[in-house]
């Protein structure tokens, strides 16, 4: 059939055709409803590869039907699919979420270039993850920073302006270290299709170039995924944009550069650095230090949105520890945390946006009493911060458990004491918004803007999942353990 | 002495290509102007885009078409890639410019820490 031949291809080709339209068009609703359909459109693309991926065949796509090293490949494998399958979902609900939420934080004759830009930023993520060629990763990841810089510049705090430049240099600057990688890589092997490289560097007798070419990805990747201390572009990013875009980039942009970082570190230079034991030391220690020390700054952060960005950055901490084990896994439980974080985060990035809109305050200190007011906000407040801390019955728990138990089965104790430790920090900063928000019922905290009901909606919807898949964790453990399986294979 | 030589001129090009990187990432870092930042940015990149061609050159090489008489052939590939390159790294400073010009409006000034003093005063 010819549509099921493309459908590698369609979640990059449908944005292309609607992120223009979007534009052109100039209306915001018609924008609205395109970057609905194009995005429920992608998702629709990754649940009908779903079947055929599982039964254990990568899906190759080999565009302009130039063979295989020889031109821009595509191919979906267990990560790929996991990966795209969150995006697209996340997609989907941002674009729900943004009608409202939107409207109120930017111009309304930029709207439809905001909906154009989030298509554009959605396209080049999915890009990121669907590509086998280096170079057109690195495009992909160009298109999405691109589109992303656009975005939070549409913030209506002028701080926001700063942050998105400051983004701006610092993604740049990764992205052209990345970029150097990729040179290095290609004088050493000749080819740029993922899969030949790493059958190249097996047998090339440039070792030496081949490290230096990852330890010039490592290091743009690093920036990318905002590592500590590495980070410091992120937190005004995330406090500032407008709360729409904040979502999108809490749930999938930091995750993607994850991804691209995990792709690149086992599934292509897996021999020739696995020699390399510096490199576990380096990812267990960044890991374990982004834990305590950005959750020790999300305890002193006030600003509701900055709190939830330095728990980002703590979670990310990890992943990377995660990956730092070494072994299949511990990179399943890596991934398995991605999954939970990204639902988790999105969660209640979207809550932190229809607090913003309703309360017209993101200090936490403020929040005094408003639990009284919109009691089912703020239970999914609890539940998404439980998830966040990892109580078991929630997705978060899930990710926390198979991390610890790498850890332990391997006697990393350094790592499990950090988990142990951050978490409980976890639990202080959650807390510390619980107890002001449900202390003094009586005060005259107001609430005055509605929210509608598509935001809540879509927060909901991501809560409801944290408990869910918390119950329910069979299919994205299995897929993650797929997906960590299908790189080690291959490394 | 003939050693260090060839070392200084034989890889001339790779010495122009780490000057440009560095005197790039020290601006980024170093200067307070948002527009020299951005510029040093683009020197920084243009280093890299030096490099790439540097690794494509070939001496006494002709474009890669069969014909007779010629048996060294040059890779275009590295150039090609920086076509790719340059034209990103255009969309990326015409967003970056598209931001001063933003910045300038909103806080009338384009040096970083006169913006931040700004923001301070703002908050209290």
């Amino acid at each position: 059939m010819l549509m099921s031949l493309h459908l590698a291809v369609l979640p990059i080709l449908l944005p292309m055709i609607g992120a223009p339209l979007a534009a052109l068009l100039g209306r915001s609703s018609w924008a609205w409803w395109i970057t609905l359909i194009i995005s429920i459109g992608q998702l629709l693309c990754f649940v009908a590869m779903l079947p055929v991926v599982l039964g254990g065949q990568p899906l190759d796509y080999s565009m302009g039907g130039w063979a295989i090293p020889w031109g821009i490949a595509y191919r979906v494998d267990a990560l790929s699919l996991f990966m795209g399958l969150l995006i697209a979902a996340i997609a989907v609900l941002t674009c729900v979420y943004a009608k409202h939420s939107l409207r109120t934080d930017v111009d309304h004759e930029k709207l439809p270039y905001a909906y154009c830009c989030m298509q554009l930023c959605v396209m080049g993520l999915l890009g990121m993850v669907l590509t086998a060629d280096i170079f057109n990763l690195f495009v992909f990841l160009e298109i999405s920073s691109l589109a992303t810089y656009g975005l939070v510049s549409l913030g209506k705090d002028r701080r926001a302006l700063l942050a998105a430049f400051r983004y701006l240099v610092t993604g740049t600057l990764g992205a052209t270290l990345f970029l150097i990688g990729v040179g290095l890589a290609y004088t050493a092997t000749g080819t740029l299709n993922l899969e030949d490289m790493a059958q190249k560097f097996a047998t090339s007798p440039h070792q030496r170039t081949i490290q230096g070419a990852f330890a010039f990805i490592f290091a743009g990747l690093v920036l990318k995924i905002a590592i500590f201390p590495l980070h410091l572009w992120l937190p005004t990013v995330y406090r500032f944009a407008p709360s729409a875009v904040a979502v999108l980039l809490a749930a999938t942009a930091t995750k993607v550069a994850l991804y691209v970082l995990v792709r690149c570190q086992f599934g292509l230079f897996g021999q020739a650095i696995s020699a390399s034991h510096y490199l576990a030391e380096l990812l267990l220690v960044g890991g374990v230090l982004a834990m305590l020390y950005c959750s020790y700054l999300a305890l002193k952060e006030d600003d509701f949105k900055g709190l939830l960005a330095y728990s980002s950055l703590a979670h990310l901490g990890y992943m990377l520890g995660g990956m730092g084990l070494l072994s299949a896994k511990g990179l399943s439980a890596s991934l398995m945390q991605l999954f939970a974080h990204t639902l988790a985060k999105g969660g209640l990035f979207m809550l932190a946006g229809i607090m913003v809109l309703s309360a017209g305050t993101s200090k936490i200190s403020q929040l005094t009493g408003l639990a009284g007011r919109s009691p089912l906000l703020f239970l999914a407040l609890v539940i998404c911060g439980l998830s966040l801390v990892g109580v078991p019955g929630t997705v978060g728990f899930v990710g926390k458990w198979q991390l610890l138990d790498a850890a332990l089965t391997q006697g990393r104790f350094g790592l499990v004491l950090a988990i142990l430790a951050s978490s409980l920090m976890a639990l202080a900063y959650v807390w510390k918004i619980l107890e002001t928000a449900y202390s003094n019922p009586q005060s005259n905290m107001q609430l005055t803007v509605k929210p509608g009901w598509l935001m809540p909606l879509s927060m909901w919807s991501l809560t409801l999942g944290c408990l869910y898949f918390g119950f329910f964790s069979q299919w994205p453990w299995q897929l993650a353990q797929h997906a960590a399986t299908v790189l080690w294979g291959s490394s | 002495m003939e050693s260090v030589l060839d070392l200084v001129l034989g890889h001339f090009n790779y010495w122009a290509v780490i000057a440009l990187l560095m005197i790039g990432l020290y601006g980024i870092i170093a200067r307070q102007n948002l527009l020299k930042k951005l510029a040093c940015l683009s020197i920084f990149q243009t280093g890299v885009f030096l490099l790439f061609i540097s690794w494509g050159y070939r001496h006494d090489a002709t474009v890669p078409i069969l014909a007779e008489g010629f048996s060294r052939y040059a890779n275009p590939l590295p150039q090609v890639l920086m076509l790719t390159a340059i034209v990103v790294g255009v969309a990326t400073l015409a967003v970056g410019y598209a931001l001063i010009v933003r910045i300038h409006k909103a806080y009338g000034s384009i040096e970083e820490d006169a913006i931040l003093e700004k923001d301070q005063q703002e908050q209290e």
